[in-house]
């Protein structure tokens, strides 16, 4: 049941849980810019994400989250590959094939409550732009 | 008295609970008005309703007695006697009991209670004993938010109004307070539960300890206030909640105990909520305990802050500690009380030996407390003084020869400008002044040191030798704050020598001539020197007055003068010591003008075009910042008067009025005059005028005669040889001056006798021949001289008769300036302008003198319609009716609207109908959206095929947003959802200007927030054409297509 750090990560980016802290997949160095690889010419992504613990069971939903933020701001063109760091999760291959199928992730978006989670984790990420 | 059966119908309607709220409301309206009218008797109708507030059907009994408390409600203003008062109070109480039918019977005793004594009130006893049976009957934790409220409402009524009955029951009152509004936590209900209980603890100076503690345990709770579903909807905000808990916590000392150590704990959790509203409250406790009851948490005190201060935290809680800390030090150190005092000591002392360079946080801590413990009082200050400052002076001396101690140099910086404050806060302080051991004389007697230390530091950056000494940008900035700081003490308190303080200006001085001006240092040594300069002048010492002239004025108008410095900081520089006062500012206006004049010479008559920029620089930052100054600073008149005739006399030479027109001079020039002569009084702007009269009659070159027949024979007027040069520059100037003089003056004559018509005549002559700023000149005679009916008629005459064949009218310039007539008119409110505006739209609708011609009177709608800087604006005196946009903008609309089906070429009336809209004033324009808001959009469309459109685009582009942020406007917009969707999708990807496809896709975003059941049929459309902005090549626009894509893919909202 213990999710590790990503748990808090992703409650605390529900602005009414706790404002004051929302850490950001960024500082729990979740994601970082060197794991991410953009091909403007061939139109390709490459997203590698490191959860905080091997059995992280929000794996799922960051990367979720992750392709519906990048698939909300890219342009059509773009391939986007999404995958967990090498060895860092129990249940790697699932995850990977899960969120690089894209019947996968659109049957995931259709249901609701996943929807609502999704949102509320990305809701904070396009305010604080300048 | 009227019958029952007309009014008993209404009881029943509001007793029966199946009928409709509004029903409910309107009967119980009309009995009230009947009771108010006396129409019938409140006795009659209790006697009518005894079987409703008597039935054991407990839905119609609770209807019946809210019926009653509501008529009671509605008649508080009307007289009833004891019998009827004391009959309903002993009802009301009687009925505390029915917990079912509380809600009428809280409303009925809360009108009875709140009754003003001339209209008949509630008698003492029955106020006693309706607080017993309240309390003992009422369990108001048990009840819902509403009536909860009411029960607060209540009893605060009970401790207000009535005090002597509520104070007869002693501490009991407030301890059934408390028990009620235990665990309350509904905002409103909170708010009010906190004020009944302020108001209740109020009534009595002291309770026992008891009373307090079980208040503080019940209150504590709240702390600190904090909405876990956000405070939106709430009608009590946070803060005011929050402040409201503080004031009863401040109400009394006996508080104390609790709170403190409860703040001091709640100070060292990580949430920063708490921290922050913990500082807030000690702080309002220390000051309200004061120092006898907070002398034993001085330790404690102390502890907590600095574990604040000096440890890393956001901002805002960092400076709430250092309020609090600054609280604390004027409230807990007294003469008898030191421990506070030992204890900060104590900090500094242990920091002091081994405070490192890469500590920067702790050292701007220690700096800080430094600077609060020296700006609360003379005495803690002289005490710093005596403990710290000798020492960090020493160590600070004495590192100038080795390694630069740079701590101990902020450090004294930090006490510098606090102690300056301290003395210019009371500077006639005779302790400070006189007492030998206060912190000014300490600070003088170390004053020569520090300053030749500070100075060698200060001049090791500037000097161009090689020396031992390295110093780093940021050391000099603090000395050069030291050094403004000890220059800037008041007149009388100086602490060094007048010696040091020239030394000190010349090294300032010498930074700001030597230094690479792009730095920071440069910036803050030039506004120490403003500073310098302003303590300065206002002391009636003038000897430091007349250092400051010699060794920085002086020195940096030859700067100036002799371009040493790069030209747009010296004026800076200049600028920045003008304001110091106004002899100043003349000081440096002086030369200005001087340079002005060479380098006309220079251009004009030496052809050295290189100076051509400079001289436009100069021009514009005399008048646009120099003289404004001064016209802000008082009269400016005669010397702008001075420059003005100055410049004309330049103009008699003509190799100068030659060449004045290269390079943009003319136009600096001009705006220059329009400036010069726009502050002038009506006395000054004659001479000016005079003169520049004389000028042009002496120096035109072709016939004055023309002038006055000019437009009655427009053959001869083209076939004569075109002007001359200097004549067109001449008329230019002439021109410039004719726009800013204001209504009043008196314009020239060709010789007494003739009219005053010489004037209008020139300018049409050159108008007519397509001389812009003659037009501009027109417009503003015609528009400040109403009796000036000739200027109007020969203009209009033009328009009027067959002149308008010859196609020599149809030029652009000619059109342009018909417009700025017509602007004239209007401004004025004058009829005559119709005749114009029709000339206009006339060329614009049937485009039958060609495009060109269309397109410039469509663009003069832009010029009659938008304001201008150059003329016919307030500064330039004109004369302004009020609203003439608006009747304008309502009088053209309808005809464009019309015509744009009709016109012959679209784009030139919706170019016209684009001026029109977006210069109007946004709330006209809003009030009429539903009318024009396809227009609007059928006008994007046609003007965005062509790019020379894309700034009428923008505008209107502009206006749709605007309307989409009115809320009336919204509602067209949601009327015609599809077309405005259809524009804005439209213009996302508008190839022309980055500006129109941000607003557009803007405007998307904030059209996400509209009903979703209008806007969910686009939805597809609009997330198709976003989805093509998000590979544009702008990122800004990339960015807000993304902002979109998020605001409309999350759906519902």
């Amino acid at each position: 049941m213990t999710s590790g750090l990503c748990n808090v990560c992703l409650r605390n980016s529900l602005p009414f849980v706790d404002p004051e802290h929302p850490y950001s997949l960024e500082e729990l160095k979740v994601v970082s810019e060197d794991s991410i690889e953009v091909d403007d010419k061939l139109s390709h992504v490459r997203v590698v994400f490191t959860p905080t613990v091997e059995h992280c069971s929000m794996a799922t939903i960051i990367g979720l989250c992750i392709r519906v933020k990048l698939m909300r701001s890219l342009p059509s063109r773009f391939k986007v590959d999404i995958l967990v760091a090498p060895g860092t999760h129990e249940t790697e291959a699932s995850i990977n094939k899960q969120l690089n199928d894209k019947e996968r992730v659109a049957a995931a978006l259709e249901n609701p409550n996943l929807l609502e989670i999704v949102e509320e984790c990305l809701s904070p990420s396009f305010q604080t732009w300048t | 008295m009227a019958e029952p059966s007309t009014w008993v119908p209404h009881i029943e309607s509001f007793v029966d609970a199946s009928r409709t709220s509004s029903q409910h409301d309107a009967s119980l309206e009309a009995i009230a008005t009947l009771v108010k009218k006396d129409i019938v008797s409140l006795l009659e109708v209790v006697r009518e309703m005894e079987m409703y507030l008597t039935t054991t059907d407990n839905v119609i009994r609770s209807r019946g007695t809210l019926l009653l408390g509501e008529i009671l409600v509605r008649i508080s203003h009307k007289t009833l006697d004891h019998t009827a008062i004391d009959s309903l109070s002993d009802f009301f109480i009687s009925r505390l009991a029915d917990w079912v039918a509380l809600r009428g019977t809280l409303t009925g005793c809360h009108a009875i209670l709140c009754r003003k004594k001339e209209v008949g009130s509630i008698s003492k006893s029955d106020v006693q004993k309706f607080s017993k049976v309240f309390f003992e009957e009422v369990d108001v934790r048990s009840l819902a938010a509403n009536d909860r409220k009411l029960c607060y409402e209540l009893l605060i009524c009970v401790c207000t109004v009535h005090k002597e009955v509520a104070t007869i029951q002693g501490e009991d009152l407030v301890y059934d307070i408390l028990r009620s509004i235990d665990d309350e936590m509904d905002p409103t209900c909170l708010m009010l539960a906190f004020q009944l209980l302020q108001s209740a603890m109020s009534l009595f100076p002291v309770l026992s300890d008891m009373a307090y503690q079980d208040a503080f345990d019940i209150l504590s709770k709240y702390f600190p206030v904090y909405f876990t579903h956000g405070d939106a909807s709430n009608d009590a905000t946070r803060e005011e909640l929050s402040d409201i808990l503080l004031n009863i916590f401040c109400s009394s000392p006996k508080f104390e105990p609790h709170i403190i150590p409860f703040l001091l704990e709640k100070l060292s959790t990580s949430f920063s909520l708490a921290k922050l509203d913990s500082l807030k409250y000690l702080r309002k406790c220390i000051s309200c305990y004061g120092p006898d009851r907070m002398a034993d948490h001085a330790e404690d005190l102390w502890r907590s802050l600095e574990t604040v201060i000096f440890n890393k935290e956001e901002d805002r809680i960092t400076k709430e500690a250092l309020e609090c800390f600054e609280t604390a030090v004027s409230v807990l150190i007294t003469p008898n009380r030191d421990t506070f005092f030992g204890l900060i000591c104590q900090k500094i002392d242990s920091l002091l030996n081994r405070i490192a360079p890469e500590k920067q946080a702790e050292l701007h801590a220690l700096g800080s407390i430094f600077a609060i413990i020296s700006r609360v009082s003379d005495s803690l200050c002289t005490r710093v003084f005596r403990k710290y400052f000798a020492r960090l002076v020493n160590s600070l001396v004495e590192s100038i020869k080795g390694s630069l101690n740079s701590e101990a140099l902020y450090l004294v910086s930090e006490i510098l400008s606090s102690c300056r404050g301290l003395i210019q806060r009371s500077p006639d302080s005779t302790e400070v002044i006189s007492e030998k051991v206060s912190w000014l004389n300490i600070l003088r007697n170390y004053s020569g040191d520090l300053s030749a230390a500070l100075l060698k530091l200060v001049n090791a950056i500037t000097s161009l030798k090689e020396e031992s000494l390295v110093v780093k940008q940021e050391n000099v900035l603090c000395a050069v704050k030291c050094l403004e700081v000890l220059a800037t003490f008041p007149e009388g308190c100086s602490p060094i020598t007048d010696e040091t303080y020239d030394l000190i200006l010349k090294s300032l001085a010498l930074i700001i001539s030597e230094m690479d001006r792009s730095t920071l240092l440069w910036k803050s040594t030039l506004e120490g020197l403003i500073q310098i300069g302003s303590v300065a002048e206002n002391s009636i010492d003038r000897r430091r007055s007349l250092v400051y002239t010699a060794l920085v004025v002086e020195n940096l108008l030859s700067a100036f003068i002799n371009s040493t410095l790069p030209l747009d900081l010296s004026l800076e520089a200049l600028y920045g010591i003008g304001m110091v006062g106004k002899h100043r500012m003349e000081q440096v206006l002086q030369v200005v003008e001087e340079i002005i004049v060479v380098k006309i010479l220079k251009v004009c008559l030496e052809g050295e075009f290189v100076h051509a920029d400079t001289l436009i620089s100069l021009l514009q930052f005399y008048s646009g910042r120099i003289i404004s100054w001064l016209s802000d600073a008082g009269d400016v008149s005669e010397v702008a008067m001075q420059f003005a005739l100055h410049i004309w006399n330049q103009m008699e030479n003509k190799n100068i009025l030659k060449n004045i027109h290269v390079m943009g001079i003319l136009d600096a020039l001009m705006m220059t005059m329009k400036h010069l002569v726009s502050v002038s009084t009506i006395n000054h702007q004659s001479v000016i005028l005079q003169k520049s009269h004389e000028i042009i009659l002496k120096s035109v070159s072709c016939p004055t005669e023309w002038f006055a027949t000019a437009f009655q024979n427009p053959e001869l007027l083209m076939s004569s040889p075109s002007s001359s040069v200097e004549d067109l520059n001449l008329i230019s100037l002439f021109a410039s001056v004719i726009t800013a003089v204001s209504a009043q003056t008196p314009l020239p004559a060709s010789n007494p006798n003739s009219s005053s018509n010489f004037v209008s005549n020139l300018f049409l002559f050159f108008f007519l021949r397509g001389h812009m700023p003659a037009a501009q000149a027109l417009a503003s005679t015609i528009n400040k001289n109403p009796t000036d009916n000739k200027a109007i008629e020969s203009c209009l005459s033009i328009l009027s008769e067959d002149k308008t064949e010859n196609k020599q009218f149809f030029k652009k310039d000619i059109i342009t300036g018909f417009a700025w007539i017509g602007k004239g008119l209007v401004m004025r409110g004058d009829d005559r302008s119709k005749e114009i505006i029709q000339f206009l739209l006339k060329l614009a609708i049937s485009s039958q003198h060609g495009l060109d011609a269309a397109l410039s009177a469509a663009d003069g709608f832009h010029i009659i319609m938008g304001d201008s800087d150059g003329c016919l604006n307030k500064k330039f005196h004109a004369v302004i009716k009020p609203l003439y946009k608006q009747r304008l903008y309502s009088t053209l609309v309808p005809v464009l609207l019309k015509s744009m089906k009709e016109a012959n070429s679209k784009e030139v009336v919706c170019r016209a109908f684009g001026h029109v809209i977006s210069d109007a004033p946004l709330t006209a324009v809003i009030g009429e959206a539903h009318k024009i808001l396809l227009a609007v959009a059928h006008s994007i469309i046609t003007l965005s095929m062509d790019i020379q459109n894309k700034d009428v685009v923008y505008s209107l582009l502009l206006v749709l947003s605007g309307i989409l942020m009115d809320s009336t406007g919204k509602e067209s917009i949601i009327e015609n959802l599809h077309i405005v969707i259809g524009v804005l999708t439209q213009l996302v990807s508008y190839p022309h200007l980055m500006l129109v496809r941000e607003t557009a896709i803007q405007c998307i975003t904030s059209m996400s927030t509209l009903p979703h059941s209008k806007i969910y049929p686009v939805k597809p459309q609009v997330l198709k054409a976003v989805t093509r902005a998000l590979d544009d090549k702008r990122r800004a626009v990339r960015q807000e297509a993304v902002r979109c894509r998020q605001a409309w893919s999350r759906g519902k909202n």
